[in-house]
């Protein structure tokens, strides 16, 4: 599991169903903002998913790629198809929109935290 | 490339739109590639076979894969529709399928030879009549609404407003469903039995089935009064439809009440409306006083029924 010290609070743990369902809903949005802001290099779905993984946001495969694709439909990423390799990969970069789109997500992001460290 | 990818990606485009198959499919196979080397990579497994079986697990069923690409929904009747489809379906039901069981009681009853078959059958083939409306309402509800889900997703059909709101069960000018539909079943049965008891009737003189009502009524009177009945049916459907009686319908259905009831009343009064034969038949059975008694149960009944009903009414339209 990832981020282990953010379930060390009070009685709850990563094995909370409750918790888990919680914590799913949160970080539900949170996927393209993360692959928006990786993807400004240009990257392929497996190493994305991979960065991804590693940098502690847990997404499966069958979600990761068709959220390119739409990502790409929607004008946010550019993709490209890179034959130079062994394998042909296709290669998405954030596009100018999708680094508006981005910086417009991580106001937001900040705004939250902010209003909810007022709240606590 | 083993031909369990080919299967698997195959699968996965034919949900596609056409201009969609060739490049999802080629970035389909490198990706699994790509996540079949890293297992072989990272000792996850191995042999190639074990490491893409394994891969093709982790993808899942590719109707789900391809539902992510085409935004479809991988439901049938999605949130956006579901009351509406959950309200119409148990209007339905309990509307239709009570009907249909008892419309085919009705009429295997007076088909069937009761005497020779019992009542078994007829019962029998009510109950299967009433089943098989519901799954027939349900099946075609819920089809065109799937229809629907597709046609606009994530919209309503008919929206809410709160005028749907059912009434709560206090207030007595609400109509309620199951009211509705057994005075609808009433009248219906009523205006089957005229019918019934000309064609088979109980009594029988020398293996002749007698009418009960006087035959020449069908020259005027009884057509009026199976329009009367139907109209009255027709008048619990508007009221249920509007969900509570107005003054309107209220003043409707006391006239259609009084009406039904002169008409009896007056037949009976001046000795029309049963056949003599029928009276005949009970006389010559030993009822020595039946024409009188008839007449005088018939008034008073209709008399009682009527003022019964009128009272029921007055209660429902003082407590609102």
């Amino acid at each position: 599991m990832v981020c282990d010290t953010h379930y060390r609070v009070g009685m709850t743990s990563p094995d909370d169903p409750t918790l888990a369902g919680h914590l799913q809903e949160l970080r539900r949005g949170t996927v393209v903002v993360a692959a928006l802001a990786s993807l400004r290099t240009a990257g392929y779905g497996y190493a994305l998913l991979e960065t991804l993984g590693r940098a502690g946001f847990e997404v499966d495969a069958n979600t990761l790629y068709p959220l390119l694709r739409r990502l790409e439909k929607q004008g946010l990423l550019t993709a490209e198809w890179n034959t130079e390799e062994s394998r042909p990969r296709k290669f998405y970069r954030t596009s100018p929109s999708g680094e508006d789109v981005l910086a417009a997500l991580r106001a937001d992001w900040r705004a939250l935290d902010a209003a909810i460290t007022d709240l606590a | 490339m083993g031909s369990l990818t080919d299967r698997y990606v195959s699968a996965t485009v034919r949900e596609l739109a056409q201009d969609q198959r060739d490049d999802v499919d080629r970035e389909l196979r490198g990706t699994i590639e790509d996540m079949v080397e890293a297992r072989l990579d990272t000792d996850a497994a191995t042999d190639r076979e074990e490491a893409e079986r394994a891969v093709l697990v982790e993808l899942g069923d590719p109707v789900r894969l391809a539902a992510g690409y085409t935004g479809r929904p991988l439901h049938l009747i999605g949130p956006a529709v579901y009351p509406e489809w959950r309200r119409l379906v148990t209007l339905l039901v309990t509307v239709i399928s009570p009907i249909a069981a008892v419309g085919t009681l009705v009429v295997r009853l007076f088909v069937d030879d009761v005497a020779t078959d019992g009542v078994g059958p007829a019962f029998g083939s009510a109950a299967l009549a009433g089943l098989t409306t519901a799954f027939h309402v349900v099946f075609w509800t819920t089809l065109v609404f799937a229809i629907l889900e597709r046609a606009q997703p994530g919209a309503g059909v008919m929206g809410w407003t709160p005028d749907q709101l059912p009434d709560a069960p206090s207030s007595r000018r609400s109509v309620g469903r199951s009211e509705a539909v057994f005075s609808v079943v009433a009248l219906v049965v009523m205006a089957l039995a005229v019918g019934w008891q000309e064609t088979s009737s109980p009594v029988r003189v020398r293996g002749e089935a007698v009418p009960v009502l006087d035959p020449a009524l069908w020259s005027g009177w009884l057509p009026l009064f199976l329009v009367l009945l139907a109209a009255h049916a027709a008048l619990v459907l508007v009221a249920l439809r509007a969900r509570r009686w107005t003054w309107t319908t209220v003043g409707v259905g006391v006239a259609l009440d009084l009406a039904v009831a002169a008409l009896l009343v007056g037949l009976a009064q001046t000795d029309r409306l049963y056949d003599p034969a029928f009276v005949a038949a009970l006389v010559d059975g030993g009822w020595a006083t039946a024409g009188r008694d008839l007449r005088v149960a018939t008034v008073l009944g209709v008399v009682a029924v009527t003022v019964w009903d009128q009272v029921e009414t007055a209660r429902r339209m003082r407590s609102r």
